[in-house]
Formats: C-alpha cells, structure tokens, sequence
C-alpha cells in the first residue's frame, strides 16, 4: 500500500504535486458547499409536494409550519381553512391575496388544512401531524448546553495569564 | 406576497440615497490608505467610540432584525430571549480580543493564529469551515436585501439584492476596513433610533393586553415558557453565536485593527448594547396576531408588522433600520473574508512571497469577486433567512474549543484541533438533519469540547512567541 503510494506520488513533480493539493483544497471545498447545498434542499424539496396546498417551512417537531398554495381562482381570494385536534367544524385561518401563510405556537395533535377551489368545493385535506419533541429530551440538551457553558467560562476565566517565561 | 406600501420611484430614491451615501464616505474614508495595513486594518489605532460601534453595528445584522423576529413568531418567548444570547459571544470575546492583539501584534487574521497555533491540517480544515460560514452569512443578508425591498416596495427580488451586495462591495472595495467601521458607526446610529420608535409606537398603538389576549387565544404555545423546542434553542443559540465569534476573521480583523488594550472594552461594551435588540426586535413579531397580519414567511414577519402599523412612515423606517443593517454586516464580511482570502489562500498556499503591494491589489479584486460570488449564490433563494443561517451553526460552534484552548493555553497538539472541527461539524450537521436547527450548534460544540477535553491533561507546552513569527514566514503550530 505504501509503495504504491510512493510510487503514485514518484509520477508527479514537487511544483505538480502542489497544483494537486491546490485543487483537491478547492474542489473539497466548493464540493463540500454543493453536497450541503443538496442535503439542505432536499428537505424543503421534499415537503413541496404538487398539489394545492404544500408545506414549505416545516417546523412541526417546533409547532410551526408554513402553507404555499395555488389559487384554483385568482380573480377570487385564497380561502384555507384548519381543524386542529380540538375543533369539531372546520375554521378560516386565511383569505386574501397572499400564497402562502404561517402557523406557530401549535400543539401535539394532527391538523388538517384545506384550499377552496369555488363555491362549497374544497381541495382534499392535506393532514399533519405535529409532535414535539418530550420535554425529557429537551432538558437534556438544556442541561448539556448548560454544562458546556460553565466548562467554557471556567476555561476563559482562570487560564493563566502570558508570562515572559512562556515565551519561550 | 401582502401588497406593498412603498411607492417604487420613492424606493429607489431611497436606495439610491443611501447607496451614494455609503459609496461617496467609502470612497472619501479611502483616499487616506496608504498601506496594506490601512487597508486590511484601518491602520490598527481605531479607538473606543468606533470600535464599540463597529462590534455592535456588525452583530446587529439583517438576522437581528429579520431572523430574531422570525425566532419568535416560530418559538415564541424563549426564542426572543435565546436570540438574544447572541451577546454572550461578544462578551466572552472581550477577555480574548485583548490577548490576541498582545499575542499577535503583526497578526492579520484568524487563519494566522490557526496556522501558528496548530499547524497546517489544522488551518485548511478552519478554512473550509470559515470561508463556508462567510459564503452562507453573505448569502443570508444578500437575501434579506432582496427580501425586504421586495416586501415594502414590490420591486422584484432579484433587483433589490442586486443593488444591495453592489453597493456593498463599491464601498468595501473604495475605502477598506476604514470605511466599513466609519460605515458601522452611522449604521448603528441609525438601527438603534429606528428600532426604538418602531417599537414604541407599536407598544403606544397596539398595547400589551391585546398583543397578550390575541396570543392567548390564537397561539398559546408562543407563550408557553416549556415550549420543547425553545428550551432546546436557548443554549444552541448562545453556541451559534459564540462559535461565529470566536472563528469568524470578522472579529478577529477588528481584534488587529483596534487600538491596544481597547479590544476587551470595546467588544464587551458592544455585547451590554446588544443584548436588548433582539428582544426589542423580537417584539414586533408578537403584535402580528392582534393585527391580524397574514404572514407567509416567518422571516417576513417584522415588515410586514411595522407597514401595518405605520403605512408609508413604517415601510421607510424598517427599510433604513434593515439597510443599515445590512450594510453594516455585508461590508464587514466582504472585507473580512477578502483578508481571508488574501491571507491564507492567496499568500499562504499560492503566492507566499507576494509583496504588499501586490496583495493589496489582490485584496480590492477579492472583494470584486466575493460581491459576484454572493450575488450569484443568492439568487435562486435557498432557504428561509433562519434555516440557512443554523446550517452554518453545526460549522462555526466546532470551532469554539480549538480557538479558546489554543489562544488561552499552552497544551495540545493539531490533531486534537483538526479532529474537533471534523467530528464537530459532522455531528452537527447530523443533528440538524435529525432532530432540527435549534439543536445543530450545541451538538457540534458538545462532540468537540469531547475531543479537545484531554488536551488538558498532555505534556505539550506551545511558546507563545511562535504566534509573533508571521512576519518570517513560519508555518509553526504543533502539527500532527
């Protein structure tokens, strides 16, 4: 394997092998940007599925999402309605000119949503459920976060001054 | 998208307004560079006032004033309150900021304290992680731009962040460091006043009981102060936030160019000024229920606010506060990466025997090529502002414990550094994808300090004085 190795790099000279390192350098980076670009979208990608009514911000884990739609009917104002886990009819959450509107503060349960596509017609109901994380998981990364900070100011506040004799 | 408020001839009146403002004192502050220090460093004598401006002014960026409104209409209450951990990295920085100006007098960026301090595996790896934070904080305020002259005035996105990272990077590339921390000092004068009348007429004509009654009713869960994911978001932030301090060649560059000994009072004074603006900012998002304002993207919450309740006068103030803002932020990192750039990529791997001079010149085209890169990169709108700006959490918050146990003690060696920011990031970046955004920065700073902890217990003692050895080319550090 070492061999081989030597014997790769013996094919290069000093001044190639450097041009080499220059552009692996390059390449790992705008690679390394592209590949998180990919994975970055792919979750938003994912979540906008065709239809009328797509979730494009979400946040569900968190209580909060965002809803593009199409309008079947522009010349009239979008009109999406919600029932949530304790509505027993169906509510307005939105009508107007917008595409898009965001939910927050939401609880654990499942939503349903839906567009009006024309008098007493509704787009089928896009359903989503949201789930917070357990309190258990989120004290935990509380109280590591809180561990990491004590560590960080113990470390800042009593490191020991430069002294001359450190210099060196 | 909600109707604009602004007339467009009166926007571009303003734009152009502000854009020969920023260009004309860019180009005025340039004409007294006369070396690459000036340049690069604003000639390392910036006193008190402008240092404590620029610090503040730079971390009060296009995310204070669009994203910590975002945090709350998403989290609610703590994510008001987490956002405004942000501080804590200018106030931690305080202490360092003063060693790393002793330590590294003849220092130009952060890179060089890496590349000294743990060797050259090490320094890439930092440059990867580093010129990957800076790429996604100029992307994120090229995109506020865009955003925000397209949610006041209607001009199409793609114009509005044109002109913005333009206008930017004339004045960068006209006047230097020099004219970004003359820059800062209006622009945090101008934010301030901004925010304050905004919210005072929003708690003078809405009042709390509605803002409060209308949540109740409507979004219960942002008052709910045991909300799982905001609990979780309360010390990633402060990680974020520390993590992008204490790597990004931003603080490190202002490190260098202030004064002696006025680092540590500038920065921690900057973290007092700015510890309150997120909250402040923060508020407006929590009127949009009472106002019955629909919003479409949470990141454009706080315009959308302020022109429902000002009209005309609110769409012009939010749009100085927020262009100020932007310039403020844009400036400094279009200047800090060029260093970066400059430094430890052109000097460092390609020309190390550029004269300065040359790296100069090099210096005004990096800033050109950096303005283009951002503009291209921000027009197909990757993600929302907040997203895209705690992706970059998972990178920076590896970085934390390199730079602290590097800069504060003599012990460790650059495998331990190299491999903290790797496992770091991975980690992080794993956690994002997993669990959410609020969680990404904390991983990452946890799986790190993992790695850097035994350090402590090594053999190793790093003299200091290697760090003073740039001048004479030494590629130091304690590598491998």
């Amino acid at each position: 394997m070492q061999r081989a190795a030597s014997r790769l790099v013996g094919q290069f000279r000093p001044h190639e092998v450097v041009i080499l390192i220059r552009r692996t350098f390059l390449v790992a980076f705008y690679g390394s940007w592209l590949i998180c670009s990919v994975l970055f979208n792919a979750g938003v990608l994912a979540a906008n599925e065709k239809g009328s009514l797509s979730v494009s911000d979400n946040g569900l884990s968190a209580g909060y999402v965002s809803l593009s739609f199409q309008n079947p009917n522009p010349e009239l104002p979008a009109h999406v309605e919600m029932k949530g886990p304790h509505d027993a009819d169906w509510r307005t959450i939105y009508e107007g000119p917008d595409t898009a509107t965001t939910l927050s503060g939401l609880e654990s349960g499942v939503y349903q949503f839906r567009l009006s596509e024309g008098e007493d017609r509704w787009s089928a109901p896009l359903e989503l459920t949201v789930r917070h994380h357990s309190l258990t998981k989120a004290f935990g990364f509380f109280s590591m976060g809180l561990l990491l900070f004590v560590v960080l100011l113990v470390l800042i506040f009593c490191a020991p001054p430069v002294t001359s004799r450190q210099q060196d | 998208m909600n109707e604009a408020t602004m007339p467009i001839s009166m926007a571009w009146a303003l734009i152009a307004l502000f854009s020969l403002l920023w260009v004309y004192l860019g180009w005025r502050l340039g004409q007294s560079n006369k070396s690459l220090d000036d340049y690069m460093l604003a000639g390392r004598q910036v006193g008190l006032g402008l240092a404590t401006a620029t610090a503040m002014a730079t971390w009060v960026t296009s995310n204070t004033t669009m994203t910590a409104p975002q945090l709350t209409y998403q989290l609610g209450i703590w994510g008001m309150v987490g956002y405004s951990l942000g501080a804590v990295g200018l106030l931690l920085f305080a202490p360092l900021a003063n060693r790393i100006r002793s330590l590294m007098p003849e220092g130009y960026t952060s890179g060089d304290f890496i590349r000294l301090r743990w060797g050259v595996t090490a320094w890439r790896v930092f440059l990867v992680i580093s010129l990957f934070y800076s790429f996604g904080w100029l992307i994120s305020l090229g995109m506020a731009g865009g955003l925000l002259v397209n949610a006041l005035t209607g001009i199409p996105y793609l114009y509005g962040m044109t002109v913005i990272v333009t206008v930017c990077t004339l004045y960068t590339v006209f006047g230097g460091l020099r004219a970004v921390i003359a820059t800062d000092f209006i622009q945090s004068l101008l934010i301030i006043i901004g925010l304050l009348i905004l919210v005072g007429v929003i708690f003078a004509q809405v009042g709390v009981e509605p803002i409060y009654t209308a949540l109740e009713a409507e979004r219960p869960g942002l008052l709910n102060l045991l909300l799982p994911a905001s609990i979780m978001f309360l010390f990633n932030n402060l990680f974020f936030g520390v993590g992008e301090i204490f790597h990004s060649n931003v603080w490190w560059s202002r490190a260098f160019a202030f004064a002696p000994k006025i680092g540590g009072r500038a920065y921690f004074l900057a973290g007092l000024f700015w510890l309150p603006i997120p909250i402040v900012a923060g508020f407006i998002a929590l009127a949009a229920p009472a106002l019955g304002v629909n919003v479409p993207a949470a990141d454009m919450v706080a315009p959308l606010v302020a022109t429902k309740v000002f009209g005309l006068l609110g769409a012009v103030l939010v749009f100085i506060v927020v262009f100020s803002a932007l310039a403020s932020s844009l400036d400094s990192v279009l200047a800090a990466t060029s260093d970066l750039i400059v430094k430890d990529i052109y000097q460092g791997h390609i020309h190390p025997t550029a004269s300065a001079e040359h790296l100069r010149k090099v210096a005004v085209y990096t800033v050109i090529g950096l303005g283009v890169l951002t503009f291209a990169l921000s027009v197909p709108r990757l993600a929302t502002l907040g997203s895209l700006l705690h992706f970059t959490g998972a990178f920076v918050a590896s970085t934390i414990w390199p730079i602290a146990f590097g800069l504060l003690y003599r012990k460790g060696r650059g495998v331990h550094a190299s491999l903290a920011m790797v496992c770091g990031t991975v980690a992080g970046l794993y956690s994002f994808f997993a669990i959410g955004f609020y969680v990404a920065a904390l991983v990452s700073a946890a799986v790190s300090l993992l790695i850097m902890l035994p350090v402590l217990f090594g053999d190793d003692r790093f003299a200091w004085s290697r760090l003073q050895s740039e001048r004479v080319g030494n590629k130091g550090g304690t590598d491998d």
